[in-house]
């Protein structure tokens, strides 16, 4: 067993983000792989952070698609393996997932006329939508969830219905729902908090459909450590809150939401994927450029103001100062967040420099000392370390024969 | 592949993805990497930050587990590879020897294989960066058989050369078709092993050849590739081209077109010998078909000894030479790989052993590998087939007179041992015998358990005749009891543990029955026991010799083996009140009594 990490990988304005558990899972969050041999690394990237079969191909344990823009579902197409996972060749370069999360209720407001001028689905979502639906047949037809490459979670039921006959494979909104999944990773819970269900103020409604409505999860990740004051093993938890590109209606609602239940705990976080690539618009109703003194919306704000202390707020998008996002006027805000709460910093992927082959790094979190903290993968890696120190003895034999 | 074994791949490949992202190498990918697939059960690799030195790729980890995992551990090769002999601890398609003998690790616990991961990686840095480049030296022998390649039809040669003669040498050498080329410091020493190994020597194949002495390990770099090489380090060392030109005509004045030399490096972990010779012949041309005339060898024109410098230093660069599989099989290597200090004592004496029987022969084998190589042996009986459970021999033996048949047992099997002469008949008819007893020998062990022959050895004490310590062993009824008394020059204390029929006066067990067994034969009898339980006292008895040999004794020494209790009563006997009440109380027995 080793550290959690969370990988931000360098897609520009876009996300795509990997969680490796303690045992080894894999969750991707969205992908964002343009076309074109510049990005050819980034798909080389991600194969070499999964794990792969005894045929030497990869596979993601888990693929969370928090809505279904573009910059969230690019390279799906051509990045991963759809269909039956028996037709999977053995030659295959293609990716299978394992799991899929997934919300219709998203692709629905995505869909939906008078959005925020995108209703029509790119062809990376499509597929994703046929993959799913494929999934979710399966399900219907065999009564179960079955095997690896052709099982699914939706996220939050469906409106009219239309879920109420697959209820064991939907996750239920502020619940937990790692139990549900069928990666068997001891060490990994997941707290769904969006998609709203729908509004009975269509007003309210309309709102969430115009902001960018997005899965938001909390995914909680644990892993043990020798606790040298206490010299037994012990466990520590920390929180990853992503949001899509979940826009400040989403979190006003959410805030809202849960301050009614006395739920508001479950916003903390120790690592944030700051939403829609460090935008104004989640944290406020004003637009930054339009707007002389834009403000805050105070529960938005308070909804992602739950962070622990020594927390990351992390930011995928291209550089601070082109265009908008990233926002400095977000990032300070998320800056004072952190101030306000002991400590934590703020990093963006952008800022990570270049490898020795001149590609832009990733941004790469693990849980060393039971806080954030921010490594490489080669770091990660470590070849010093080793569990356990007993297990070779270097002259250690005193038998002969 | 069993469900554990299986389930150990699958393990392991869950540890190597969570700790290092490590990716399974289909089987087709892994051909293409040079490494034989047959061998593992299921490979990965590893990326590291450790550029290769020659072509600036990052070096992968090949983590290959064979279908034993986690009993065997993985082998580990790095991807591209790094060059063998140019780094040290690298093998064949760059496959790393990272673990030594002495690492033990636990199997249950496959996190072994994250230490073995450091350690590689830890290796790679160390060796790229030249700081391990001494190990060269250290284990030189891997990287020497490495350097050259024979075809599967050259015998492994063998070196007799005693490590301990610093000096580069004249040796002799026996170029043996079917047994490989034997080297050894002398003629008689050749000789006597190739007569051990059951080969005539025949001047046709026999020579005398040269020993480099070097006292430091050349580095894979250094290996020498021609015979000029070869001369320079001899001009090197004897500070005199006529003196090291002189050297190198041992090579040239061989009687065989190919001749071989031997290299003694010493190292750091001690001397080793490795072998040359040289490929392209030491023939110039050849008989082109003319057999009447001689073969014209590379001093043509001059006689082997008086070649001109200029001549001979061309003739030698033009001559490659190249390394070939020989292995020490000199006492200090066999016994104890240069580490067994009582050699120099134990390899100087001359041991006369009388009666070869379940007791005497046995004895033979623990005596070898304590060192000793020079022996009498006399016994004047045929092995039997019923002596077989109890015997050194076996069936092959069978007929043949219990000394020949050990001398020619010993003779073939450790070949440095010389049995200055097999006597017989009983050692005291027979004039030979009795002669080699009282002038060759340092020490004398009498097994024949014959009272009439201990009477003998007496009257040869006495007589002034007989001047070395003699070693008299014997057990009892059953094998319950096994004696070695050890009776100092000039005296027959041994005696009187008995009376004047030669019966023990104080045995450990005691019978209420007869415990002997007629045989078929007109007044024959035999004591059943087996080998086992004799065992123990052949032990006691050669730790005793060897004792007496090293360090010599002032007094009598007399031990006995008591076998167990359980034995005892298996037999129906029990142990005497009347020794117990003499020396001691036996009690379960199993173990050695110091009597004396």
């Amino acid at each position: 067993m080793t550290l959690p990490s969370i990988e931000v990988f360098p897609v520009g304005n876009g996300d795509m983000t990997l969680i490796t558990t303690e045992n080894g899972k894999t969750i991707l969050i969205d992908c964002y792989r343009k076309s074109g041999s510049d990005y050819d690394f980034l798909e080389e990237r991600l194969k070499d952070r999964l794990n792969t079969d005894d045929k030497g191909r990869p596979y993601v344990d888990v693929f969370v698609l928090t809505h279904p823009d573009k910059d969230h579902i690019t390279g799906f197409n051509t990045m991963f393996y759809r269909g039956n996972p028996d037709d999977w060749g053995d030659n295959s370069t293609r990716i299978r997932i394992n799991e899929i999360w997934s919300s219709p209720r998203v692709f629905r407001r995505a869909t939906a006329t008078g959005c925020d001028g995108n209703n029509t689905l790119c062809d990376d979502a499509v597929k994703f939508n046929t993959e799913v639906k494929r999934r979710v047949k399966l399900y219907r037809e065999d009564g179960y969830n079955c095997g690896d490459g052709n099982r699914v979670i939706i996220l939050s039921s469906d409106e009219d219905g239309k879920t109420d006959d697959i209820s064991s494979i939907v996750a239920e909104l502020y619940t937990s729902f790692g139990h549900m999944s069928g990666i068997d990773d001891q060490s990994l819970n997941a707290y769904l908090l969006a998609p709203a269900d729908k509004q009975e103020v269509t007003e309210d409604e309309e709102e969430l459909t115009k902001n960018n409505s997005s899965a938001i999860i909390r995914f909680d990740l644990s892993h043990t450590f020798n606790d040298e004051g206490l010299n037994e093993n012990a466990t520590c938890t920390k929180s990853f809150l992503i949001g899509g590109d979940a826009e400040v209606k989403c979190w006003e609602v959410l805030y809202d939401k849960l301050e009614s239940t006395g739920q508001l705990d479950e916003l903390a976080y120790d690592v944030l994927l700051a939403p829609h690539h460090c935008s104004w618009r989640s944290l406020s109703n004003d637009s930054e450029s339009k707007c002389d003194d834009p403000q805050l919306n105070a529960s938005a704000r308070a909804a992602l103001s739950f962070a622990n202390k020594d927390a990351l707020i992390l930011c995928s998008s291209h550089e601070f100062g082109c265009s908008t996002p990233p926002s400095q006027l977000a990032r300070d805000e998320y800056e004072k967040i952190l101030t306000d709460n002991k400590g934590g910093k703020f990093l963006a992927v952008a800022e990570q420099g270049e490898d020795s082959d001149g590609k832009p790094n990733s941004l790469f979190i693990t849980f060393a000392n039971n806080k954030p903290t921010k490594t490489t993968k080669t770091k990660a890696r470590n070849f010093s370390k080793v569990v356990n120190p007993t297990a070779v003895k270097k002259d250690g034999k005193r038998t002969y024969a | 592949m069993p469900n554990e074994r299986a389930n150990s791949i699958d393990a392991l490949g869950q540890l190597l993805f969570t700790r290092y992202s490590a990716k399974r190498i289909p089987e087709k990918d892994l051909q293409g990497l040079g490494i034989p697939s047959s061998l593992y059960a299921a490979n990965w690799r590893i990326r590291t930050d450790i550029k290769h030195p020659e072509d600036g790729k990052t070096i992968q980890l090949i983590v290959a587990a064979r279908p034993s995992f986690p009993f065997s551990v993985p082998h580990i090769y790095t991807h591209p590879e790094l060059e063998i002999l140019k780094y040290p601890h690298v093998e064949e398609r760059g496959k790393l020897c990272v673990w030594g003998d002495e690492v033990s690790f636990d199997p249950q616990d496959i996190t072994y294989v994250e230490h073995l991961i450091k350690d590689s990686h830890s290796l790679i840095e160390e060796t790229i960066s030249g700081n391990l480049d001494d190990d060269f030296s250290v284990g030189l022998l891997s990287y020497w058989s490495r350097s050259f390649k024979t075809s599967s039809k050259e015998k492994k040669a063998t070196s007799l050369c005693n490590i301990r003669n610093l000096t580069t040498r004249k040796i002799h050498v026996a170029y043996e078709s079917n047994k490989g080329t034997v080297f050894a410091d002398t003629e008689k020493q050749l000789k006597s092993w190739l007569t051990n190994i059951g080969i005539k020597s025949n001047q046709k194949f026999c020579s005398t050849t040269l020993l480099i002495n070097l006292s430091e390990a050349w580095k894979p770099s250094e290996y020498p590739t021609n015979l000029g090489e070869i001369l320079s380090i001899l001009e090197s060392q004897y500070g005199d081209p006529v003196q090291a030109a002189e050297a190198i005509t041992i090579v040239l004045g061989s009687s065989r077109r190919y001749p071989a030399f031997l290299i003694q490096t010493n190292t750091p972990n001690g001397a080793v010998i490795t072998a040359m010779n040289c490929v392209g012949g030491i023939g110039t041309r050849g008989h082109a078909g003319l057999l009447n005339l001689y073969e014209a060898k590379i001093g043509n024109g001059f006689r082997d000894s008086i070649i001109p410098q200029r001549f001979l230093n061309t003739r030698c660069i033009q001559l490659g030479v190249r390394g070939i599989d020989i292995e020490r099989r000199d006492p200090s290597w066999v016994l104890g790989r240069d580490s067994n200090s009582f050699l120099s004592t134990t390899s100087g004496t001359t041991i006369g052993i009388i009666g070869l029987g379940s007791v005497g022969s046995s004895l033979l084998p623990l005596l070898i590998k304590a060192g000793f190589t020079r022996f009498v042996l006399c016994d004047g009986e045929p092995l039997e087939a019923a002596n077989v459970g109890r015997h050194l021999l076996g069936m092959s033996y069978v007929g043949v007179n219990k000394a020949e048949a050990c001398k020619r047992h010993i003779e073939r099997d450790y070949p440095w041992v010389e049995v200055l002469h097999a006597g017989s008949q009983e050692w005291f008819e027979d004039d030979t015998t009795i002669d080699l007893l009282t002038t060759e020998c340092d020490l004398m062990i009498s097994a024949t358990a014959e009272w009439a022959s201990d009477k003998a050895i007496q009257e040869r004490i006495e007589s002034g005749k007989l001047k070395c310590c003699v070693v008299f062993c014997f057990t009892e009824a059953h094998a319950v009891a096994t004696h070695c008394y050890i009776n100092k020059a000039g005296s027959f204390s041994y005696g009187s543990l008995f009376d004047n029929t030669g019966d023990l006066l104080e045995s450990c067990a005691k019978f209420e029955h007869r415990t002997t067994k007629p045989t078929h034969f007109c007044g024959g009898i035999f004591q059943p026991y087996g080998g086992i339980e004799l065992s123990f006292g052949h032990s006691m008895i050669a730790e005793a010799v060897t004792e007496l040999a090293c360090e010599g004794i002032q007094t009598d020494s007399y031990r006995v083996w008591v076998g167990s209790r359980k034995l005892l009563l298996s037999a129906g006997g029990e142990w005497s009140h009347s020794w117990e009440q003499k020396y001691g109380e036996i009690d379960d027995g199993s173990k050695v009594l110091k009597v004396l």
